[in-house]
């Protein structure tokens, strides 16, 4: 069966490559895939700009998103992915230093499916990188892909 | 005719010969005697067998029999029958199909049959090969045949005939029998379908039908079918073959075309209808002008005859002029292709006609014109301009103005209401009549108008453009039912003169009237001039004749009693029941003491009249002598006293009364004899002019003596308007006492006049208002120091008669909206004027909410006014309504008002520092981590990618690097959290302390690696609060607790309250490390810490997170605590409000 990629919005470099070498902790095979803003994110899921060569089906099993982004803000990007017709029902996970309440609920309020606080503490971090990549890539069920 | 007798035999039982056909063959003198004769026959020569055939029994049966036979066979056999050679054999007939035995039999009867050779039967039957061909040519056709062997009802159907119907040919749905056709057959059909057949095969006339049979789509479809019989020797039909066309796809043809017939038929009448219908000629008219063809109503319209114009050309008809005008059309209908129009006149010889043409193209050479004679039309139109012409001289040239309106609008004024009352029409259509109609003569009757149809005709009077007063006779109608007035019309008329004679005349005839009247009166008064003096005076005379008794009473005394005229005089002892007792018994007495001793008598007495009504009567007696100078009678008057009585018994109540009062209200009563100059008072006002009633003068000099002097030339103004009857005397003024005090006293009074209308009498009161003048100065002081307070407290100050315009305000409140000098500032109309408009919606609901709670609601709010100079005061408006009616009606509201600008802007500058503080915060949260996170991370990939290239030091450094920067993780967190308690809004409820106790420890306890805790937490704490404050307060306290008491065996923690100065107090006591009391100074201050790092672990905001919370529940905090020894926490929350 063909792996599903991870996407991962993080603008902070150290924490992408951090994130990265805490996924090859894990021993998972799945292609991570790393944007640094809001609008290649954007750009990647919906096929614009750059990527308009993608294939519009091809969704990420994962996405990895920072709230605190250049250009376009996580939450906007959240937004626009629940509003889209494909892309709607791929699993979103925050991935934040904030836990600040606001944020919190606005997260949910966009329909997250999981809000996760960075560790400063790098086991830690790598712990919840392995049971995300677990959870969501190998016990969870995804929906099936729209027709 | 000849008698037959036969004898049927059958021979076989499953036949029963039905009962009709013996009737039916004896009705045809045949004489059919059925016996059953079989297995044993013995059959006479003159019999007939009927054979039920198996063929062993034939061949069993038949050989016996002489007689001819009929073979009677079941289905399925058909073919051996018709392969049966047997000379005696007559015919043969379907078991199924018995009723054809009476047909076989009257044939043989009749001798049409002899001996039938069945062999050549069967030989007819018999296909060649022509027919064989034939088959198939038919097949190849659109034809489907059929072959119906008539005996056995069988019915060949071919594969084509199968798929008319839409079958296969192997379907078993569909038999191949006659019934099975013969059933299809539409029910309207089958009648004719099968007279069809009938009279082919007895008559042999052409078999040629259609009709509409069953297609297995459940639909009929239209057959045609086509046949012929086959017979056998004896003529016999004994089959029948044919073939069936689908003709349905031809007859919906035929129907549709049908149908179209009838619709083209239908339009064309509709056509010729309409054009026979139309009043106009229409001419078909070629480019040359060539006249092709005409249609017109009748010839009437016709110039010319149709022979005299048909075929000739309009140059030749018609003049010169109009066949211009027509061909210049012609030529430009055909060039241009559209509608031309043209108009023309012809003279008829006897009258000329106008005609309207309109024009259309045909084709290229030929034009269609449509010309409608418009002669009468254009006389009507005529007609009606010669009509609104002389209206128009009429109206104008008349006196009479005509007046065209409706109820909102007038549309028609004639214009010479200019010559009759001096406006234009323009003027008068927009005057305001209420204005110029005479007050006194305004129409109330407009309603009489109303209906459609009405008219109403009336008088009033109106101000010419001169400003005089004309008298106008108005005729209106009502004429909305007619479109083309839709209103009213009115027709004025100045009757000014006519009413000016006619008030002459009225004048004579009323002066003429009223010498006549005086000249009667005179007449009448000299008669009864007497009885009307008695009358009017309700005085009576009355006689007593002693000797007779017999009493005689004047008119008027019948009144005065209320007794009927026409009664007899009662006698003097009857008119007992004129009075009341007791004064009966004075009267009698009276009238015995005069009779006795010649007195006369005059006494007031309470009568009783007729008709039940009291009264009081003056009576009065006389004796009389008659010549010997004895007492004979009685003579005397009576007079109805009853007004002057009830006058003055009211007068004596009313004195008394009135006396009563003054002297308890302290009311002075004065009368002054204006003519006389004479002043009366009554005891009150001596007191309150402070007067001994010896000192009294009793002239009106002496009270204006007392007056102040600055008030006495009002007060005398007063009195003289007063006594000129300008109005009646009523004022305040003061006057001064003997002892020179000052009082205020109210005045009123009133004139009497006598009748010349000269002031006669002025009566009047006087009250001393001194007390409550006072009372009045202390109120407008006390108000003067109240606002003077508000005034130093920066207060403006309003009262408002709710509902009223105007509202006073404080000078306070106007300086602080900048309008110290405006006058127009006390109305609600500019107050409102400056507040802002978003808070108009916040006052008006706190007004109502006020209102309708009675003054339960407060009247609260802070609204934004725009200062003079366009500032924006912000104020908190406070006030309450103070005076309700009883229905609970406001009527008086006062209030003040304080500006707050000064703090909104202060609260905005906080509000901006939260805002800052937040963003900082959240700053903090994310970017001063994110650094931390990299730190540890790549200090740890370094331990473990190069772990074994570095020693064991750079090992530790490693390991240092990253605890130092987890500690810096969390103290991040720690003043996130510290901030975070002063900025969240607080959510108060009623905490179960105790249980928030319980939940924070199963937390804590669970990160406590399972260590024993002795835990004791008091039962059913409760306490005002915010739940998430309080539970940051005990997780903190409950954490230290925990982490002070890891290094003891048997840990302990208690969690309670006490009393102390009847305070509740909160409390969490461990027996952990404690802490020096010395040092603890500043125990809830950030960053502080009583222990080394290396033995308890910790940021040292903790506690300053406690106080904080403490602080906002507006508690306080302490602490007891020994090195060693535990330490103890101890909190108030909400002071004063636990439960």
């Amino acid at each position: 069966m063909e792996l599903k990629s991870i996407l991962l919005v993080e603008d902070n470099l150290s924490d992408v490559d951090l994130a990265i070498r805490a996924f090859e902790k894990t021993g998972l095979l799945n292609p991570v895939f790393v944007v640094e803003d809001g609008k290649e994110a954007l750009d990647y899921l919906f096929c614009t700009g750059q990527y308009f060569k993608r294939d519009q089906l091809d969704m990420p099993g994962l996405i990895l998103l920072d709230l605190k982004l250049p250009f376009v803000d996580g939450l906007s990007v959240l937004k626009q992915i629940r509003l889209n017709r494909i892309a709607k029902n791929v699993p979103v996970v925050i991935l934040s230093s904030s836990i600040e309440e606001k944020d919190i609920m606005a997260a949910y309020e966009c329909n997250v499916n999981s809000y996760l606080r960075k560790p400063v503490d790098f086991t830690a971090f790598a712990n919840t990188i392995q049971q995300l990549a677990n959870y969501w890539l190998k016990l969870n069920i995804l929906s099936p892909k729209p027709r | 005719m000849k008698q037959l007798s036969f004898n049927l035999v059958v021979l076989a039982t499953e036949v029963k010969v039905p009962p009709n056909i013996t009737a039916a063959l004896r009705a045809d003198n045949i004489n059919l005697t059925i016996e059953s004769a079989y297995p044993n026959a013995s059959i006479k020569s003159n019999s007939i067998a009927v054979i039920l055939v198996t063929w062993l029994q034939y061949t069993e049966m038949a050989e016996d029999v002489a007689c001819p036979l009929i073979i009677i066979y079941p289905t399925g056999v058909e073919e051996a029958v018709y392969k049966l050679n047997d000379s005696r054999i007559i015919d043969v007939v379907c078991q199924t199909d018995l009723g054809r035995l009476e047909f076989v039999l009257k044939k043989w009867v009749s001798g049409d049959v002899r001996n039938p050779q069945l062999k050549k039967i069967t030989k007819a039957l018999a296909i060649d090969e022509n027919a064989e061909r034939l088959n198939l040519v038919i097949e190849a056709s659109n034809a489907g045949v059929w072959d119906w062997n008539i005996d056995t009802n069988e019915e060949f159907f071919s594969a084509k005939w199968c798929e008319i119907i839409g079958y296969q040919k192997a379907d078993a749905a569909l038999k191949h029998t006659y019934n099975s056709w013969a059933e299809r057959i539409h029910p309207d059909h089958k009648e004719s379908v099968f007279a069809a057949l009938k009279a082919h095969l007895e008559f042999n006339t052409p078999y040629d039908v259609e009709y509409l049979h069953l297609h297995k789509s459940g639909e009929y479809r239209w057959q045609k079918s086509i046949g012929k019989a086959l017979y056998n020797e004896i003529g016999r039909p004994i089959r029948m073959v044919g073939s069936i066309f689908d003709i349905n796809e031809r007859k919906k043809a035929e129907a549709a075309l049908e149908e179209s017939k009838e619709n083209y038929r239908k339009s064309n009448e509709i056509q010729q209808a309409i054009i026979s219908a139309l009043p106009d000629l229409m001419l078909r008219i070629s480019a040359t002008g060539e006249y092709l063809d005409y249609h017109a109503p009748d010839h009437s319209i016709l110039y010319r005859k149709p022979d005299e114009f048909i075929g000739k050309y309009a140059s030749d008809i018609l003049p010169a002029a109009v066949s211009e005008i027509l061909m210049n059309g012609i030529k430009e209908v055909l060039e241009k292709k559209h509608l031309v129009q043209l108009e023309y006149e012809l003279d008829f010889g006897h009258e000329l006609r106008q005609f309207e043409g309109r024009m259309m193209p045909i084709n290229k050479e030929e034009v269609l014109i449509i010309i409608r004679d418009v002669t009468e039309r254009n006389q009507a139109v005529d007609r009606i301009k010669k009509e609104e012409e002389r209206f128009q001289l009429m109206v104008e040239n008349s006196n009479d103005i005509f007046i065209i309106t409706q109820p909102e609008k007038v549309n028609y004024v004639s214009p010479n209401v200019k010559k009759v009352l001096g406006y234009t029409a323009e003027e008068f259509t927009v005057i305001d009549l209420q204005k110029i109609i005479h007050p006194n003569d305004f129409p109330h009757r407009w309603n009489e108008l109303s209906e459609p149809g009405s008219s109403l005709q009336f008088e009033y009077r109106i101000k010419n453009k001169q400003n005089e007063w004309r008298w106008i006779e108005a005729f209106g109608i009502n004429l909305s039912h007619l479109e083309s007035v839709n209103g009213m019309v009115f027709n004025l008329r100045d009757i000014t003169e006519k009413k000016e004679k006619e008030a002459q005349i009225k004048q004579l005839n009323k002066a003429l009237g009223q010498t006549v009247e005086q000249r009667t009166k005179e007449l009448q008064k000299s008669e009864t001039l007497l009885q009307e003096a008695e009358r009017i005076a309700k005085l009576g005379s009355w006689e007593f004749d002693l000797s007779t008794e017999i009493v005689t009473w004047s008119n008027a005394l019948y009144e005065i009693f209320a007794v009927d005229p026409n009664q007899p005089v009662p006698s003097f002892a009857e008119q007992k029941r004129f009075y009341e007792r007791e004064d009966w018994e004075i009267l009698n007495k009276l009238v015995q003491r005069a009779i006795e001793f010649g007195e006369p008598y005059s006494v007031d007495l309470r009568m009783l009249r007729a008709d039940g009504s009291k009264g009081f009567l003056l009576a009065k007696g006389e004796p009389q002598k008659n010549e010997d100078g004895v007492i004979n009678r009685l003579v005397g008057i009576a007079k109805d006293i009853t007004e002057r009585k009830t006058a003055e018994e009211l007068v004596q109540k009313l004195t008394n009364r009135l006396e009563q009062a003054t002297k308890v209200s302290g009311v002075g009563v004065w009368e002054w004899n204006v003519k006389t100059n004479e002043l009366i008072w009554n005891d009150t006002m001596y007191q309150i002019f402070g007067i001994e009633p010896a000192l009294f003068t009793g002239i009106y000099e002496l009270w204006e003596s007392t007056i102040y002097p600055e008030d006495l030339p009002l007060v005398k103004k007063e009195v003289a308007m007063a006594v000129s009857g300008t109005k009646d005397f009523d004022m305040e003024f003061r006057i001064i006492w003997p002892d020179k005090s000052i009082r205020y006293i109210k005045g009123n009074g009133t004139v009497r006049k006598d009748e010349n209308g000269l002031a006669e009498f002025m009566i009047g009161t006087n009250w001393d208002i001194t007390e409550s003048k006072k009372a009045d100065e202390l109120v407008r002081e006390q108000r003067q120091t109240f606002e003077f307070i508000l005034e130093q407290s920066f207060a403006g100050y309003w009262d408002w008669t709710v509902g009223s315009e105007t509202i006073y305000v404080s000078d306070t409140y106007k300086k602080m909206l900048g309008y110290e000098n405006e006058p127009s500032f006390n109305t609600v109309t500019f107050l409102r004027s400056i507040i802002d408009p978003d808070d108009h919606e916040l006052l008006k609901r706190i007004t109502e909410d006020h209102f309708s709670s009675k003054g339960e609601k407060p009247f609260y709010g802070e609204v934004r006014y725009r200062h003079k100079n366009g500032g924006t005061v912000w104020v908190i408006t406070k006030g309450a309504a103070i005076k309700w009616d009883e229905t609970g009606r406001p009527l008086r509201m006062i209030g003040c008002q304080i500006d707050i600008t000064k703090r909104k802007m202060l609260e905005a500058d906080i509000e901006k520092n939260r805002k800052e503080l937040e963003a900082f915060s959240y700053s903090v949260s994310h970017d001063l981590r994110a650094p931390l996170r990299g730190i540890d991370g790549w200090s740890l990939a370094l331990l473990e990618d190069y772990g074994n290239v570095l020693d064991e030091k750079a090992h530790q450094y490693l390991s240092r690097v990253r605890s130092e920067t987890q500690r810096m993780g969390q103290l991040i967190d720690d003043l996130l959290q510290l901030s975070r308690v002063s900025r969240i809004d607080l959510n108060w409820s009623l905490v179960d302390f105790t249980a928030l106790a319980y939940e924070a420890y199963n937390r804590i306890d669970e990160a406590a690696n399972g260590r024993r805790i002795e835990m004791i937490i008091e039962t059913n704490m409760k306490v005002w609060g915010d739940t998430k404050m309080l539970d940051i307060l005990l997780t903190n306290l409950l954490s230290n607790a925990i982490k002070f008491t890891g290094r003891c065996d048997e840990a302990k923690i208690e969690i309670g309250t006490k009393l102390q100065a009847e305070t509740p107090v909160f409390y969490i006591k461990d027996n952990g490390a404690g802490f020096d009391m010395n040092h603890a100074k500043n125990l809830f201050g950030a960053f502080q810490r009583l222990h080394k790092q290396s033995e308890f672990p910790g940021t040292g905001i903790g506690l300053a997170i406690v106080q904080r919370i403490v602080n906002i529940h507006s508690g306080s905090i302490w602490a007891e605590a020994q090195p060693g020894r535990g330490a103890c926490f101890f909190f108030t929350l909400n002071a004063g409000n636990n439960i």
